[in-house]
């Protein structure tokens, strides 16, 4: 519905580094790639009210926004992550109203609706709370919970001088005044920092610009409702010359998987002993889970990971201090670089391999495929698994048992999955090829449910089965297949 | 209610969230017809129209929704 382009901003990592100082939100789905990539986003995404404010510091500098602004109202569908170019585009604008949207590849991740005017005065309207209740501005982002989000309230002081703000939006200051742009800034952190805070989601706000009698440097807010069908907070916000309502989702924290000691009371200590195993993808999910029970049964591990790093280590460690004898070794990985280069150093002889080598496998896109996207689920699925079991097949001394993951999705083919859907099937394809050619290597093949794992918490949630449940009969099934 | 004047009530809501007047809902409009009736703004509209209407949803409905006449037949249900 959008008509051309009026301005394009790639968002990189200065940009999350100057509004995380002028707004306050250190979030670290903004600020940490690392932590970023266990949130719905799968990766660093840029701040929701910078993109707003760079739209209507535009919109205003080009023209489509003039005279004056009398509310604001926004609608955020999608993330942005970081170094991803957003488009502007202005949908209508008529006399009273003013709607544009970002576009990113096609797709709107947020639309905005310009009421145009003056703003309200509110001679009558009661000033924010008590500013005594002033929330610190150094503390980091509070973990909120649902049944307690229903009692906050408090008052937000700015985060940077209006100076500052003014200098990074000067069009939409010029016209709404440094004070009101620091309000919206501030929602930013009221969102990211304070409620829901650590695990939030910003959904909408809609504001109106009053005149108040005196201006605060600050905002107030209250929640005003709570869901917990959906996770949803709902406030209202009120000071520096704005009043309005905001929405937020407390998304799912980061899953944490089964602990060594409800393992170990599921897993004999010998098990598994005598095997190794090369867990492609195990710094965390159902990776790591299966090395926690490998090792739990006396069988070596070595777990690759492509960017958790510190997780894998933390993963060593704990086996190494939890199970007399375990060994795990951690290694790099990438499974869409050359199979044979990254794992030349291995010295493990491997008995079994786990392939849980995966990109995000929920996007954003456009249309019903995208031929990008099954390219590079075929890197990953098909050709890097073959390419390992190769590699591991020629340079082992033992018969190698692969498991290979594949989905419910094969068969329940969900339509915004397309890509990651057919991609499997390839790979049980092949692994069926495999399993017909002459070859020392074995592949299982499981279908698996949808699990609870950093993948697949959404919002609002979805049902998702018990990861160990389902595993550990699909482990013993591999390993009761012992290299030889 | 009848099922017009909830369709009229479901599409009222829908064009405020996308600000968008020229969304049409019928029976069998599906999500996927709609541009930018996402996951996050399909549960906004969910709770702006039981705030409307004063109904609460259970969450398996929500979930099974497949079209805009099941949400309609579900809400004439409810206000019986």
């Amino acid at each position: 519905m959008a008509s051309a382009t009026l301005a394009s901003k790639t968002f990189d990592g200065d940009d999350q580094v100057f509004f995380a100082r002028l707004s306050g939100d250190f979030n670290p789905m903004h600020m940490e790639p690392l932590a970023a990539r266990r949130t719905q986003a799968g990766t660093a995404v840029v701040h929701g009210i910078h993109a707003v404010l760079w739209s209507l510091d535009r919109l205003v500098e080009l023209g489509a926004v003039t005279g004056g602004m009398a509310g604001l109202k926004v609608q955020f569908a999608k993330f942005i992550p970081v170094g991803s170019t957003v488009h502007l585009k202005l949908v209508r604008r008529d006399e009273k109203s003013v709607i544009a949207e970002l576009a990113l590849g096609g797709l709107t991740t947020t639309i905005l609706g310009v009421t145009l005017g003056t703003p309200k005065r509110t001679d009558g309207i009661a000033l924010p709370g008590d500013i005594s209740k002033t929330i610190p501005t150094d503390r980091p982002a509070i973990l909120v919970h649902l049944e307690e989000a229903m009692d906050l309230s408090g008052w937000i002081d700015f985060a940077s001088p209006a100076r500052q703000v003014e200098n990074g939006f000067p069009h939409a200051a010029a016209v709404i005044g440094s004070g009101r742009v620091a309000a919206i800034a501030l929602l930013s952190r009221l969102v990211g920092m304070i409620c829901p805070g650590l695990h939030s989601i910003f959904a909408a706000f809609a504001i109106d610009l009053i005149e108040t009698p005196r201006h605060h440097d600050g905002l107030w807010f209250r929640v005003s409702g709570t869901d917990e069908r959906f996770r949803m907070v709902r406030m209202t916000v009120s000071g520096a010359g704005v009043s309005g309502s905001v929405q937020a989702f407390l998304r799912s924290p980061p899953v944490v998987q089964a602990s060594l000691s409800d393992i170990s009371k599921l897993v004999a200590p010998t098990e598994f002993a005598g095997s190794t195993a090369l867990i492609i993808g195990g710094s965390r999910g159902l990776g790591a889970l299966t090395a926690k029970v490998i090792a739990t049964g006396g069988g070596r591990v070595v777990v690759t990971y492509a960017i958790g790093r510190e997780e894998a280590i933390q993963l060593a460690e704990e086996i190494h201090a939890h199970i007399p004898r375990g060994v795990c070794d951690v290694i790099p990985y990438d499974a869409r670089q050359d199979a044979a280069e990254q794992l030349k150093t291995l010295i493990a002889d491997v008995s079994h391999l786990y392939y849980f080598a995966t990109p995000p496998i929920t996007r954003q896109k456009e249309g019903l495929f995208v031929s990008s996207l099954f390219d590079e689920f075929i890197q990953v699925y098909v050709k890097g698994f073959y390419d390992c079991c190769r590699f591991l097949d020629e340079h082992g001394s033992r018969a190698l048992t692969a498991f290979y993951p594949s989905s419910v999705f094969v068969e329940n083919n969900p339509l915004p999955m397309a890509e990651y859907s057919m991609a499997k099937m390839a790979g049980e394809i092949l692994c069926d090829n495999m399993n017909r050619s002459a070859g020392r290597v074995h592949v299982i093949v499981g279908r698996l449910p949808r699990l609870r794992t950093d993948q697949t918490a959404t919002v609002p949630p979805v049902e998702s089965g018990e990861p160990l449940g389902v595993m550990l009969p699909i482990i013993r099934k591999v390993q009761s297949r012992s290299g030889s | 209610m009848g099922e017009q004047e909830i369709l009229d009530v479901l599409a009222r809501v829908l064009c405020d969230l996308l600000m968008d007047d020229s969304i049409v809902l019928k029976m069998d409009t599906r999500r996927e017809d709609v541009p930018n009736w996402d996951s996050l703004i399909y549960i906004n509209f969910i709770v702006a129209v039981e705030i409307e209407l004063g109904i609460k949803f259970k969450v398996a409905d929500v979930e099974s929704f497949a079209n805009v006449g099941e949400i309609v037949t579900t809400i004439k249900a409810m206000m019986r």
